[in-house]
Formats: structure tokens, C-alpha cells, sequence
């Protein structure tokens, strides 16, 4: 039917000889969108480069901590303040103008006045390699176990000299459960200071110069206060953070503001996290008063050294005979029952102070109730042993009650049993397992231990000036 | 067997790595370097098709080479990474790699079927860039086959324009029928040439998909019907259109399969350029701000 179209020849005569020397649609998009793929992401990254704005190319956010730096990223990427690392430096050196920026160890101590981990390490890793930046808001003293592990998983490789461990123990520590040692507590204080595991048989003792019954104490009934009845005290009457003060039930006067003053033995940034030391006047004289005296029911001794009570006594006894003149004939007046015989004002105060002295130092129910006294030969006054209560026994580690204030304290001491002084209360790992295990709340190294020692109290003057930190005109 | 040897030194790494898998860390760095030569090597193929007679291997070769190693890539990276999208350019850095491994992988499947696709739908299949200039020639056949048994169509002004200026000229003469129009229409010629301007030309000047034409069945079915109504001497004339129709018709699907089978290309090599800008950059500040 068809005259034509059926022929090959007629279709290839049909065909332009140069075609393929001419632009097509298809070929000139292929060009033009490829220079657009060039060009747009280069515009891009160059922009932001020359808008000084790095954060597009930073593989994330920095840390809550380092936040104030905004997108100035030469705080800790900076040239030439800053040498090299070590990984970098043979590099920089053959370069004219080294370009190397990774944030050192150096950037860091700028601001972190960080001490060392262990002097006795075979190598240090950088600050780097365990806080990683740059990986959103994150914590960045929440290390992970496996850094730790490095060299805790095989710890004599990794030491050039002697490992201070207790025990020998501890020396390929996987994690919390998988090697990690029972607790060790330090036990006295000064040259005669240890650490001795809990597990440690004898167990290790309270060596404290302060006699306390927590089982007698948390017995219902107690007597309280004048006034009071009977009560029943619970751990918070005793034992609490600053942060529960206003909450002092028994206590005779308002309690003292806490200070690293009061609390010497605290490390103030860590005051928080810790219990506040049990003070007499706070949680003890409500219910064990100073009283020496009941012409002076509403003025107890203070709680303080023999010498100062002794002043203390001297001083009551002298004013309160300007107003009361009379006392000096009165012989019956004894506060041991015995008469006696005045024969001046001095003698008569000192006479009364005397016997105030004997109440409070001989009695068995007043200051050695809980203090150990003792008399140097010919000495009037005795000398209180140091009470020498431990303020941190697991000064390895640090541990923050507000963060499981949600528990009884009985959950993990066993106060409501002890009835001797000489009880260590701390608990076991195992009761820390109970809650810090894998699938659990987190078991990381980090969640009680620092690497970084702390060797003082903290500096809380630190001396630098918001303009220059955020680099302000 | 490479992606299989890349995991093996993956898997280890990434559980002991105490912060996880990192683009930092020494074998972190070393999958990244990998998988940056490999997007590298990707390049080549391009380079390679611009001196295609060099010998440099064959283009089969190069492009099996092109495919497994881009796809080889994609694990290298993604370990590089540790599977995570950290930073914007990072992760403008993987997205764009990803749609390009994942448009190229797209091309690859197309190029498995559609060309076996195209030869059976569209016989005619000619060279596509040169459809336009071939529909050009079809629409001058079908005014000839037309004008030469129906004298000269004064309603195809520009087909007869350009037929008589063609015929003028014998080097394009070669291209078309190079048929003369008659002088006078040949008795019964009426359906042939109602036929002809109100479907045949309109169907070749648009895009050849609309139309009752564009439909080979209802083709079939009309061409029936034209014959019916012509005296035996214009079948011939009609059988013209009709094929020059079918072959329209092919051109049509010769130039959609052609798109689905090169678009891609589109996508995939302007995105490989912009990846590879971003890889440069990446590269660069990742390393001036690590080390």
C-alpha cells in the first residue's frame, strides 16, 4: 500500500548530517544544571564562610557549657595561640601558615584549670578525645565507660609505677558490674588515714570520737524538747542539705546559713549534692540542751571548747551576782546539794562555776554523752578529743543526694539497725546495682567518678571578663 | 567481597569506639578517605567519555567499575559517619549523595528494560535529537502524498511553502518524497484531502500523543474507513498518511521513553557535582578543625 515509508534509506537520508555538532535541550540542561551543582553548594559554603558563621559546616551544636561562645568558634579554634596537636604539628611546621585548627588541650586550659588524672599514667589522652564537642546539648563530663575502660580494663599496662589500689582488686575494672570493686571508705584521718573496702573483714570501722545510736534514735518516743512530748525523729531531723534548712524541727535556735566556713571539709561547688554536717546547735540541742543551771534554764553553755565554756561560766556567774547580791549569804544555794561557805565574790563565782563544770564535764549525761573527755594530769578542764567525723567517705567519687531524694535513706543506709558508733552506714555497690545496671539508670564511670582530681577547694574568682570570652569591642 | 571487608572492620570498630563511631577517629577517617576516593574515581567515567578514543579500557568496563564502586561507596560513607547526620553541611553532604547513588541506581534500572521497551514500541525509532527535524519531513511527506493527487492545499500554506522551497534545492530534495503537486485534484479525491487537513496535519504538528491518530486501533479503524470512501487509484496516497501517522505515533513514544531513560541524567550529574563541592568542603574543614 504504502509507496514510501518502508524504505531505510529514505529514514537515514531523513537524519541532518551534523547533528551531533549542534546544541540539544537534553545535553545543554546536562551543562547548565551541572554548573548550577558546582556553583550553588560552592556560593553556599563560601558565604557562610565569609559570613564568619561556621555553624552550617560544624558537625553539631556545641555543648550547654560552651554555649556563650555563640558561632565564635577561634575561642577554642584558634591561630596561632593555639599550637598544633600532635597529630598535626609535623604538618604545620611545613606549612608557611599553618591552617590546623583542632582545639587542643592548650584551648581548654585557658579556661579549665584541670588537674591531672594520675601522675604515674603511661599516656594522657587529650581533653578532646573524651569531651566530645559538637554533638548537641549534651553534658560533657558524662564520659563514656569505654574511655575509662581504656585503661582501667588492663590498669597495670597503663601505669609506669605503682597503681593505688586498694587491694588487689581493681585493676581490670570493665565497668560497675564487671570488675569493679567493693567500696572503700577512708577510715581515720592524718598519716594513720586508709581506705579500706567495705567487704573487708574485720569490716572497717567508724573511728569518729562521737558516741551516737542511730537505733536508739529512731525509736518512737523520744523524749524531745521542753514542751514537746514524745517524738519521733526521722534521718531529715539530722541529716540534711542545704537546701532543706528551713525544714529543722527541734532545733533550739535558727540555724547557721552553711558556708564553706562552716563546712570546711566541703568542696564548695560540691556543697549541693551533700548532706550538711549534723551541728549540735541545729539538730542536737533541741533535745540535749546545755543546761548547767536552772537559774539560767533559758541560757545553755555553748557548745564549744572547754576554755570557752569555762569564760562562758565565769561571765554568767559574774553578771548574774550583780543582780543577785544576796546569793553571797546564801549558803544552802548548792547545785550539788553540798552548803557552802562564801567568802568573796570571786570566790563565790568561781565556786558556781566549778560546780557548773562538773555538771557538764563529769556528768555522764551531758557533754560525754557523745564527747570523749579526758583530764591531763592537775588539768581542771578536760580535753575533748577530736570528733574526727568524716565528711566524705568515699572522697574518690562524689554522689548527689538530690538526685535520689525520691528514696528513703533507709533504702540504702542501714541507720534504723546500727546501734554503735563504730557502724560504717555507706552502702554497698550492690545496693548502687540495685538501681545502676545496664537497661537501668545509667552505670557510666562518669555518674560517680571525676577524672580530674580535685586537689582544693575551687576557685570561685575565676577573673575573666564576659567581653573578653564573647571577644566583644 | 570490598563491602563485605569494609563491615568486618566496621562492626569491631564501631562497638569498642568509647564514643561511638566518628568521622574523626583513625578508621573513622579511613572510611571517609575510601569513600571520598571513590566518589572521586566516580568522576573518571565522565572524563572517560570525553576521550572516547583513548585506550583506556572498555567504556563496559568502565561503567560496571562506575556502578559497584558507587555503590560500594554508600556503606564507606555511611560507616564514615557512624550512621549519623551531624552538621548541616554533613548532612547536606549525605542526603546529596544519597539521591545521587539513589538516581543513578534509578538510570540503571531503567537501562534494563526500556531499550528493549523502545524497540518494540517504537519501530520508527530514530536518532532523538534529530525527532523534531524528522516530524519536519514527515509533515512535508503527508503534504506531498496529498498535494500530488490533490492538487496544491492553499489551507497548508507553509507545508507547500517549504515543499516547493525544498524541491528547489537538491540537497534537502534528498530528504522528502519530492513528489510534484498535480495540476488538477484526480476525481474522488475530496475524503483523501478532508482527511488530511482535519487529522493527518494537525496530528504531525502537535506532540503526536493527542488526537485519533494517536491511538494505533482507532488509526487502524479510520485508515479502514478512508479506503472505503477512495476509488482504488489514492489507496496508495492514504496508505502514506497512515504509515506517516504511525511513524509519528512512534516518535511520540520514542521521545517519552527517551526522557524516562536520560532524565535521570539530570538529576543524577548536576547532584554529583554539587556532592562533589560539598565533598571538597567538607573534607577540608573537617580536617582544619580537627587536627
Amino acid at each position: 500500500m504504502a509507496t514510501r515509508l518502508s524504505s531505510t534509506k529514505l529514514r537515514a537520508k531523513r537524519i541532518e548530517l551534523d547533528y551531533f555538532a549542534r546544541r540539544h535541550p537534553l545535553r545543554t540542561w546536562r551543562v547548565v544544571l551541572s554548573l548550577a551543582g558546582l556553583a550553588l553548594p560552592g556560593l553556599w559554603v563560601t558565604r557562610e564562610l565569609v559570613r564568619n558563621d561556621q555553624r552550617s559546616v560544624e558537625p553539631g551544636p556545641v555543648s550547654v557549657a560552651h554555649s556563650l561562645f555563640g558561632n565564635r568558634c577561634t575561642a577554642c579554634h584558634s591561630e596561632p595561640a593555639v599550637q598544633p596537636t600532635a597529630a598535626a604539628a609535623p604538618l604545620a611546621r611545613s606549612l608557611d601558615h599553618p591552617r590546623w585548627l583542632g582545639a587542643t588541650d592548650a584551648a581548654c586550659r585557658r579556661c579549665h584549670d584541670a588537674a591531672d588524672h594520675e601522675t604515674n599514667q603511661t599516656d594522657a589522652p587529650s581533653c578532646a578525645s573524651c569531651h566530645t564537642e559538637h554533638r548537641g546539648q549534651r553534658v560533657l563530663r558524662q564520659v563514656s565507660t569505654a574511655r575509662c575502660v581504656q585503661c582501667h580494663g588492663e590498669l597495670e599496662a597503663h601505669a609506669r609505677s605503682l597503681i593505688r589500689v586498694v587491694g588487689s582488686d581493681g585493676r581490670a575494672v570493665q565497668g560497675l558490674a564487671d570488675g569493679h570493686p567493693e567500696f572503700a571508705v577512708w577510715v581515720g584521718r592524718g598519716p594513720e588515714a586508709s581506705r579500706v573496702r567495705l567487704d573487708a573483714t574485720p569490716a572497717p570501722a567508724d573511728r569518729a570520737q562521737v558516741r551516737l545510736n542511730h537505733e536508739l534514735h529512731l525509736k518512737p518516743g523520744l523524749r524531745g524538747p521542753a514542751g514537746a512530748g514524745g517524738v519521733q525523729l526521722a534521718c531529715g531531723d539530722c541529716h540534711q542539705g542545704p537546701m532543706a534548712l528551713s525544714g529543722v524541727r527541734f532545733a533550739g535556735t535558727p540555724p547557721p546559713v552553711p558556708s564553706p566556713g562552716d563546712a570546711p571539709d566541703l568542696i564548695p561547688a560540691e556543697e549541693p549534692s551533700y548532706m550538711a554536717p549534723v551541728r549540735f546547735v541545729s539538730h542536737c540541742a533541741g533535745c540535749h540542751p546545755n543546761t548547767f543551771d536552772a537559774r539560767f534554764a533559758d541560757l545553755p553553755a555553748p557548745h564549744d571548747r572547754p576554755e570557752v565554756i569555762h569564760a562562758f561560766l565565769r561571765g554568767a556567774y559574774a553578771n548574774y551576782l550583780v543582780t543577785h547580791a544576796d546569793e553571797l549569804v546564801d549558803p544552802r544555794r548548792s547545785l550539788l546539794g553540798r552548803e557552802t561557805t562564801v567568802q568573796s565574790a570571786d570566790a563565790w563565782v568561781n565556786d558556781q562555776v566549778r560546780e557548773a563544770e562538773t555538771l557538764l564535764f563529769r556528768d555522764p549525761k551531758r557533754c560525754q554523752e557523745c564527747h570523749v573527755l579526758s583530764w591531763e594530769p592537775g588539768a581542771v578542764l578536760p580535753t575533748v578529743a577530736p570528733t574526727e567525723l568524716p565528711v566524705r567517705w568515699l572522697p574518690q567519687s562524689r554522689f548527689d543526694h538530690g538526685t535520689h531524694r525520691l528514696l528513703a535513706c533507709t533504702e540504702c543506709h542501714a541507720a534504723p539497725a546500727s546501734e554503735r558508733t563504730e557502724d560504717i552506714l555507706m552502702p554497698r555497690r550492690a545496693t548502687c546495682q540495685r538501681c545502676h545496671h545496664a537497661g537501668g539508670a545509667s552505670d557510666r564511670c562518669s555518674e560517680c567518678h571525676t577524672y580530674h582530681g580535685v586537689t582544693g577547694p575551687v576557685e570561685m574568682n575565676g577573673g575573666r571578663v564576659i567581653a573578653r570570652l564573647l571577644d566583644e569591642p | 567481597m570490598l563491602g563485605a571487608i569494609a563491615t568486618a572492620f566496621y562492626v569491631p570498630y564501631a562497638r569498642q569506639a568509647p564514643e561511638g563511631p566518628r568521622g574523626s577517629t583513625a578508621v573513622g577517617l579511613g572510611f571517609g578517605v575510601a569513600a571520598a576516593a571513590l566518589m572521586a574515581f566516580e568522576w573518571l567515567l565522565n572524563a572517560r567519555k570525553r576521550v572516547p578514543t583513548w585506550n583506556l579500557g572498555k567504556a563496559e568496563t568502565w561503567l560496571k567499575g562506575h556502578i559497584w564502586l558507587g555503590l560500594l561507596a554508600v556503606p564507606l560513607a555511611l560507616f564514615h559517619s557512624g550512621f549519623h547526620l551531624r552538621g548541616t553541611l554533613a548532612a547536606a553532604l549525605m542526603i546529596v549523595f544519597v539521591v545521587v547513588i539513589l538516581s543513578g541506581v534509578f538510570g540503571l534500572v531503567l537501562q534494563q528494560f526500556l531499550p528493549r521497551l523502545m524497540s518494540l514500541a517504537a519501530p520508527g525509532e530514530t536518532i532523538y535529537e534529530q525527532i523534531p527535524h524528522v516530524i519536519e519531513t514527515l509533515r512535508l511527506d503527508a503534504y506531498e502524498a496529498v498535494a500530488a493527487v490533490c492538487g496544491a492545499l492553499a489551507e497548508a500554506e507553509g507545508e507547500r511553502a517549504e515543499s516547493e522551497a525544498i524541491q528547489s534545492d537538491p540537497r534537502r530534495a534528498r530528504q522528502v518524497l519530492g513528489r510534484r503537486p498535480a495540476a488538477a485534484p484526480a476525481e474522488g479525491s475530496a475524503p483523501l484531502r478532508r482527511f488530511y487537513l482535519e487529522t493527518v496535519r494537525p496530528f504531525l504538528m502537535g506532540d503526536g500523543r493527542h488526537g485519533p491518530l494517536a491511538d494505533a486501533r482507532q488509526a487502524e479503524r479510520l485508515a479502514q474507513g478512508l479506503l472505503r470512501l477512495l476509488p482504488p487509484v489514492l489507496h496508495d496516497a492514504a496508505g502514506d498518511l497512515i504509515a506517516i501517522a504511525a511513524e509519528r505515533r512512534d516518535y511520540a513514544v520514542q521521545a517519552r521513553l527517551h526522557r524516562w531513560l536520560h532524565g535521570w541524567i539530570l538529576l543524577h550529574v548536576p547532584l554529583a557535582a554539587a556532592l562533589l563541592v560539598l565533598l571538597v568542603a567538607h573534607a577540608v574543614l573537617a580536617l582544619r578543625y580537627t587536627y
